[in-house]
């Protein structure tokens, strides 16, 4: 199991009187870019911020590039590149301070990389942080988690509200470290398009649930919209699993998950007719899959 | 990793480091004026009175330039709630340990300030017969006193309750007391200073200059 | 040479990027011995995981388009000129089977998509 770069089982967190987060049982392989989607506030933030012990309880376990959370966190945070949701550097430093500091705390720190990025992102070394730009920010908190040489990256919504130059600045830097270390990249976001293109895991979160987790390959042609005759029966069994049902002009339109290349066969062994298969695209898939969960959820509440 | 955090606080704290400063010379020379134009030697016990009152301001200094450097050494923290702090890849204690110490590196600078202002002060001024400076000794104790308060605030800062909050407190309630008559200042300070706290070196006299 | 690339696509990243460059090899607008972009300035470039760009230039390896050079790069092969043809023929198959598959969808008739081809053909020429 030592090539998950993160692993948690039973994970749960509990703040205020409500559970934030539970049963969440991540498993990220060590060099995917794993996407981690789900909509605001539904736990991406508070199992990210729990994985890195900012949280002082959490149920469950939980482990780091194969070291306990929190036991050996010092070790574990040597390793890991962190970008908050929102910033955290000191406001007061200067971009040349905070990266002077930054370095101190981190031994695998590539300086000369470090200045060529600066300066590739435009970073002017004596500007005081607290008066950067959204985007200066984002890009300098980049910046520093890249100069620590990481073997996991964990970005919290790191693009979120910046203009497209910028997010494509950040995409590039990054993609461009992970074909050069190997490192694996934990990447949350509710900008489905943007993870669409770069990541080849997703996990779903939803109401402090992992809803699901999958190679993005099998999420995104694995979820169908199939159009079969109006009030055809839903099959019952192995044959394909129905997650949404919608009936358009003359047809009934099936959302199933789970489609393979004979699953239209199977479909009509049960005596189905299938008309036309629809292909969802990622946030097409999310949205279903989202509808079904919450409609589990409260049919069993 | 200290000396970073030791440029973050020096940058951050220079200024107020001089004010404090400032503030200890005046201490001092006022403290040494009081023996200036004496007529003769029968004044003791007015120089001394006098001397009293300046002698007065020295704790509430230390108390006071603990208090800023502990607001000042721990804010970058607090505004960030934290995060960046807790996730640098070493030891909490450690972390909170290195930070108070450049806290402390700026106050041993202000206590080093107090004394040289203190000697100064003395090596200007005629002493009285009877009566001695004791230069070195009001600067060790007002040295004490900064480590004891600095202890004490950076303990505050650190159980997530801001420092400030527990002396605005303070400094409210005690004001409003004034106002309405009720003689709370003193009591507090009394009850802060008694013999079991480990504020009681803030209390007494203090003497640049005595018997 | 990548513009619009669709990720919403069935046909998976990687083979949309391998195809844009079988279509350049074929057309001679990537000539034999020319360089590939490296997998991470490719990847940057267009924003994709660097697993796809390797994938799509394992494929075109395996397909002979290409070849890989342990830590040099990848590079253009010698395509004959029938291979190249045949590559073009693929490409024109490809194009009127979507167009044929939209026109279906829009319920045109072959005859009045041979009538506009041949039109539009002739004012090409």
């Amino acid at each position: 199991m030592t090539d998950l770069a993160i692993e948690t089982r039973g994970l749960g967190l509990r703040l205020g009187r409500e559970f934030s987060l539970a049963d969440v049982a991540l498993s990220v392989p060590a060099g995917a870019i794993y996407g981690f989607l789900g909509p605001n506030g539904s736990g991406k933030t508070s199992t990210i911020r729990a994985l890195l012990g900012l949280y002082p309880g959490f149920i469950g376990t939980a482990s780091i590039l194969g070291m306990p959370v929190p036991a050996r966190l010092p070790e574990i945070l040597a390793r890991i590149g962190y970008v908050p949701e929102r910033p955290h550097l000191y406001r007061r430093l200067t971009v040349a301070q905070s990266l002077e500091f930054h370095a101190a705390f981190h031994q695998r720190w590539d300086r000369a990389w470090v200045t060529e990025l600066a300066a590739r992102f435009g970073l002017r070394s004596g500007a005081e942080i607290g008066s950067l730009s959204k985007g200066e920010t984002a890009k300098l908190m980049l910046l520093q988690a890249l100069g620590q040489k990481p073997d996991l990256l964990m970005l919290d919504e790191p693009t979120d509200g910046l203009d497209p130059v910028v997010r494509r600045d950040v995409l590039a830097a990054l993609l461009e470290y992970v074909e050069r270390s190997k490192a694996t990249v934990f990447i949350s976001s509710h900008l489905v398009h943007e993870l669409e293109r770069i990541c080849d895991w997703v996990g779903v979160m939803d109401q402090g649930r992992l809803v699901a987790q999958v190679r993005m390959e099998a999420f995104k042609h694995g979820i169908k919209r199939v159009r079969v005759p109006a009030g055809a029966v839903r099959p019952v069994g192995a044959a394909v699993t129905v997650i949404a049902t919608d009936s358009v002009a003359g047809a009934d339109e099936w959302v199933v998950r789970d489609w393979t290349t004979n699953s239209a066969a199977a479909l009509a062994g049960a005596g189905v007719t299938v008309r036309e298969v629809i292909d969802l695209d990622l946030e097409e898939a999310f949205v279903e899959l989202l509808r079904s969960f919450r409609r589990s959820v409260g049919r069993a509440a | 990793m200290f000396q970073v955090i030791l440029k973050q606080v020096w940058r951050d704290s220079r200024w107020m480091l001089l004010f404090l400063g400032a503030c200890a010379v005046v201490i001092t020379q006022g403290v040494v004026r009081v023996t200036h134009g004496l007529p003769d030697n029968d004044m003791y016990g007015a120089v001394l009175v006098e001397a009293q009152f300046w002698g007065l301001m020295m704790p509430v200094l230390a108390f006071f330039a603990a208090l800023l450097l502990a607001i000042i050494t721990w804010w970058p923290d607090r505004r960030g709630w934290w995060v960046y702090a807790l996730t640098l890849p070493i030891e909490r204690a450690r972390y909170a340990l290195m930070r108070a110490a450049a806290g402390g590196v700026m106050l041993g600078a202000l206590a080093l300030l107090f004394w040289v202002a203190a000697i100064v002060a003395t090596s200007q001024a005629v002493v009285p017969d009877g009566l001695h400076f004791y230069a070195g000794t009001i600067a060790l104790r007002f040295a004490l006193a900064l480590l004891v308060c600095h202890a004490l605030w950076t303990m505050l800062s650190l159980t997530g309750r801001p420092a400030a909050w527990a002396v605005v407190g303070i400094v409210v309630v005690s004001i409003g007391c004034e106002l309405l008559g009720i003689h709370a200042v003193s009591w507090v300070v009394n009850a802060l200073t008694g013999q079991w706290s480990p504020l009681h070196i803030l209390g007494g006299r203090w003497m640049l200059i005595d018997a | 040479m990548f513009e619009r690339l669709d990720p919403r696509s069935p046909t998976p990243l990687y083979a949309q990027i391998a195809e844009r460059l079988k279509v350049a090899i074929a057309s001679g607008e990537l000539e034999p011995g020319a360089a590939l972009e490296s997998v991470r300035a490719l990847a940057a470039r267009i924003r994709v995981n660097p697993a796809t760009v390797v994938q799509a230039y394992r494929d075109l390896e395996a397909e002979g388009f290409v070849e890989m050079r342990q830590g040099s790069g990848t590079y253009v092969r010698a395509v004959s000129a029938e291979r190249r043809s045949r590559q073009r023929e693929t490409q024109a198959r490809q194009l009127v089977r979507t167009m044929l598959a939209d026109a279906a969808r829009l319920g045109v008739h072959p005859a009045e998509i041979r009538a506009a081809l041949q039109d539009e053909l002739k004012e090409t020429r």
